[in-house]
């Protein structure tokens, strides 16, 4: 028989009037990955924080290694051998890998420094994880930052492991690594937790699936070894859903935006942006591929006028903007929607309302004193359009799951009809259901008129959804492709080259 | 075992009952303290109470100290809600205080009607100034503006004093260093009894509410302060809002040295601020940086110092138990605000 890890039985979580959690069942057990999905707001997020002590059950009980236990603190979640790997890393950037990991490791003054690296490499020996360890946080690439999150949390001693998202942030071939990882810590024993909104990804490293919806289970710890894709997502949406994107041919050749010879320098003196030229025109949608960190945010921001250029020209239905201020462009040149890959840090302000937060975008007519009143029926809008899970327009933002944040956010830059959409990552944290509507959306803005800038990692739906890509490799333009004779594997290649044409 | 948890939201009435449980716990203790001294307790509260609302003078006492605790508190709200920290409300209270007081002086042949709007702009104008000193330097040199506004109180106390003890000097004081007292039409006539300061803080109350809960300025203060990334990304600019704001932080402490000089001192001295500039950022903290709960919180302080006044007349030697008592009550309402925000759980049993 196999032995059961966790056993989640009942639980309960309430916030108030809001039950996130409702009588949820689960179980995973050892040698397993078991995929945790549903809708966003489903309740995902709560529950992996009250198996690692961040929050209290309302009811319920919780069995580790089939012993009843109260996991009362994010200590006693380690005790009970329960490791968690946050989508926003918790990890302290001025020190080395090392230093993190034996931070609260022992409450000595001195610290046996080289027994410790000795048991360390045995432990990434076990399982095939490769890191240097000494070189600093800040200094490491997010893939890295995980495996050191990885890494960490075993070194604890856990044998649960639950990640929350942890593909969301990585580039396709970091997640192939994590998968390998992964397949290594099953093969050792240790039991997983998987939480993602990407089908493939769950179809290829889970064993079974529990699915939530409006915080209740509807499908427990089910076998997923001969599922396919269609099947998996007639669990998650409840009926069978058309998983192709539609694609309609481009307006025509009516320029909207074209940037010549376009050259930024970062603060660290590289070209963030190298002589990068192209054009847009209305009614299409240029896809942008590239490995994450190649050029992409400079490339948005040069043309909302967040970054500066030091060369050439960008311009926008006629007229040049660059290092036209925010503001100006926002008046006088072209209303646009903007989505900046960092939701929580640029584009919204957890702190505030929605409303508030849709203000952002309202105010700027607005003369002294502040007419919340349209602000207000647009975010009662947003919420119905694009169902974003909230208690009212007034509740704080940062308490959403993290799919409404990104709603609200696709909600007020979508709402009133743009000329141009600049998205970065938009479906980023987006269940299925949403996913397809924003493609829709964007569909349907570009046969309005509408040109759009589409950046995401995932090239499958890039080549589904966009008429042509652009490849970003080291703020270079490697090639620009037509995405309806290209594939997987060439825009790989280019992404890969920043030699321009070279490369045959 | 017990842990600190955040709690939600709890509404205004539940909140003001923590608040008077606290202050009823602070007061208990400051009896007991009392107790051991050998003194009364009820006896010392009730002079407090004497001395600050006993009689139609003390009450305008009390509100004397309000005026500018509470114009003092609503300019640490303008700036710290950017997350701009000045720490420099005493020197524009007195660059206010110099400029008011150089148009006293020198145009003491004006009409009041003519010149106290004067020394009214000129208080403006001088604080606002002398606060956008700081931002021109963290703007320019991108250096800390709380290091900045601190020095800067020091240069402006400095500059007071050469006034007051050379070029300001009244002649027919015989030596001693005082700056004259300014003419009739320099002072601000008292309505009520009390100087029309009064006026002048429930005009800048009310526009102060209005300017930062329901303003399109008070939106993008409380945006960039929150995020400037955000801010950045949504076109304000950053450069501009931080002048206007700190200008306004500025202004208002320097209407507080010109009501000050002409409505309570009627001439300047170095001791025009009274700490208003510090007690000011308590005043502020306290009140979550809201105008509404700036008045009540001024208020209190403004009773506590003037029952305190009273007090020491009274009791000879109680001078320090004052200040202790005023530590205790504002640690109390510190704890409280801890309670409202977080509470204390059970765990579950079964560990
Ligand atoms: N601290 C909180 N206070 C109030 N409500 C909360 C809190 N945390 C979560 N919720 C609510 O509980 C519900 C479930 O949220 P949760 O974050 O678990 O969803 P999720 O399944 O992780 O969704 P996503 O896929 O979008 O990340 C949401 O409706 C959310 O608004
Ligand atoms: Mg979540």
């Amino acid at each position: 028989m196999t032995k059961q890890i966790l056993r989640i039985e009942n639980i309960t979580k309430k916030f108030g009037e809001v039950v996130a959690n409702d009588n949820i069942c689960l179980h995973v057990n050892k040698g397993e990955v078991l995929a945790l999905v549903g809708e966003n707001g489903a309740g995902k997020s709560t529950l992996m924080n009250m198996i690692s002590g961040i929050y209290l059950p309302t009811s319920g009980n919780i069995y580790i290694d089939e012993e009843k236990v109260a996991i009362t603190s994010s200590n006693k979640a380690k005790e009970l051998g329960v490791g968690m790997i946050y989508q926003r890393f918790k990890l302290i950037n001025t020190m080395t890998g090392l230093q993190n990991i034996l931070i609260g490791q022992e409450k000595k003054l001195f610290i046996n420094k080289n027994n410790h690296l000795k048991k360390l490499n045995e432990l990434m020996n076990d399982y095939d994880i490769h890191l240097d360890v000494s070189k600093f946080v800040n200094d490491m690439s997010i893939g890295e930052k995980q495996v050191l999150s990885i890494i960490k949390i075993l070194y604890i001693g856990a044998d649960l492991l639950i990640f929350d998202e942890p593909t969301t942030v990585l580039t396709p071939d970091e997640t192939q690594k994590l998968f390998s990882i992964i397949n290594n810590l099953k093969n050792k024993g240790k039991a997983i937790i998987f939480i993602s909104h990407k089908l493939n990804e769950i179809l290829e490293i889970a064993d079974r699936v529990s699915v939530l919806h409006r915080g209740k289970t509807v499908v427990e710890s089910e076998d997923i070894k001969n599922c396919t894709a269609e099947k998996l997502t007639e669990m998650m949406v409840g009926q069978p859903m058309d998983l192709n994107i539609p694609r309609f041919q481009p307006l025509g050749n009516d320029l909207l935006l074209a940037f010549k010879n376009v050259t930024v320098t970062n603060k660290m003196g590289r070209k963030a942006l190298n002589d990068v030229s192209f054009e847009l025109f209305k009614g299409e949608i240029l896809g942008v591929a590239g490995i994450s960190g190649n050029g992409q945010k400079p490339l948005c921001e040069s043309i909302v006028g967040i970054q500066k250029i030091d060369s050439g020209k960008i311009i926008l239905k006629g007229q040049e903007i660059q290092n036209k201020n925010v503001r100006d462009i926002q008046l006088n040149f072209c209303k646009y929607a903007y989505i900046p890959e960092d939701r929580l840090g640029m584009g919204l302000i957890p702190s505030m309302s929605l409303t508030n937060n849709v203000l952002l975008r309202e105010y700027i007519n607005e003369r002294f004193i502040l007419n919340k009143k349209p602000s207000e029926k647009l975010t009662e809008e947003i919420i119905k359009n694009f169902e974003v899970k909230a208690t009212g327009i007034d509740q704080k933002t940062s308490l959403m799951s993290g799919g409404n944040i990104q709603k609200l956010l696709l909600g007020r830059e979508l709402q009133n009809n743009p000329e141009l959409i600049i998205a970065s990552y938009p479906v980023r944290g987006l269940d299925i259901e949403t996913t397809h509507k924003i493609y829709d959306i964007c569909n349907e803005q570009k046969r309005k008129g509408c040109g759009i800038i589409y950046v995401a990692e995932d090239l499958d739906s890039l080549i589904g959804l966009c008429d042509r890509i652009l490849v970003l490799a080291e703020g270079r333009i490697s090639k620009i492709l037509a995405a309806r004779v290209t594939s997987k594997e060439e825009i790989g290649k280019y992404m890969l080259s920043s030699g321009g044409d070279t490369i045959v | 075992m017990y842990r600190v948890v955040q709690r939600k939201p709890i509404s205004n009435r539940e909140r003001s009952l923590h608040l008077l449980i606290a202050i009823l716990i602070a007061f208990v203790i400051m009896s007991l303290y009392f107790l051991i001294l050998g003194k009364n307790p009820i006896f010392i509260y009730t002079s407090m109470i004497k001395g600050s609302v006993g009689n139609k003078f003390r009450i305008l006492s009390v509100l004397k100290l309000f005026i500018p605790l509470f114009i003092g508190g609503l300019a640490i709200s303008f700036a710290f809600k950017l997350r701009f920290w000045n720490i420099g409300g005493e020197g524009q209270i007195i660059f206010g205080a110099i400029f008011a007081s150089f148009f006293a002086i020198k145009l003491n042949h004006l009409p009041g009607i003519v010149l106290l709007p004067l020394m009214l702009l000129a208080g403006i104008i001088g604080g606002g100034l002398y606060a956008s000193l700081a931002t021109f330097i963290k703007v320019k040199l991108k250096t800390e503006e709380t290091i900045v506004t601190l020095m800067l109180n020091y240069i402006a106390i400095n500059f007071l004093t050469y006034l007051q003890f050379v070029k300001w000097t009244d002649p027919s004081s015989l030596g001693f260093p005082k700056v004259a007292k300014f003419s009739k039409n320099a002072i601000l006539p008292e309505l009520f009894g009390l100087h029309t300061g009064w006026i002048i803080a429930v005009i800048i109350g009310g526009i102060c509410y209005y300017i930062l809960s329901k303003s399109r300025l008070g939106y993008e203060i409380e945006v960039t302060g929150e995020s400037p990334k955000t801010a950045k990304y949504g076109g304000i600019n950053q450069t501009k809002l931080t002048f206007i704001t700190v200008f306004i932080s500025g202004a208002l402490f320097g209407i507080v040295g010109m009501i000050q000089a002409s409505g309570v001192m009627k001439t300047i001295s170095t001791q025009i601020t009274g700490g208003v500039g510090y007690t000011a950022i308590i005043i502020a903290w306290l009140a979550g940086l809201k105008p509404k709960n700036v008045l009540f919180v001024a208020f209190a302080f403004a009773l506590m110092t003037q029952g305190g006044k009273y007090l020491t007349s009274v009791e000879p030697g109680i001078n320090d138990s004052v200040i202790v008592m005023q530590a205790v009550v504002l640690l109390s309402v510190l704890a409280s605000e801890f309670f409202s925000k977080f509470k204390f759980e059970k765990a579950q049993e079964g560990i």
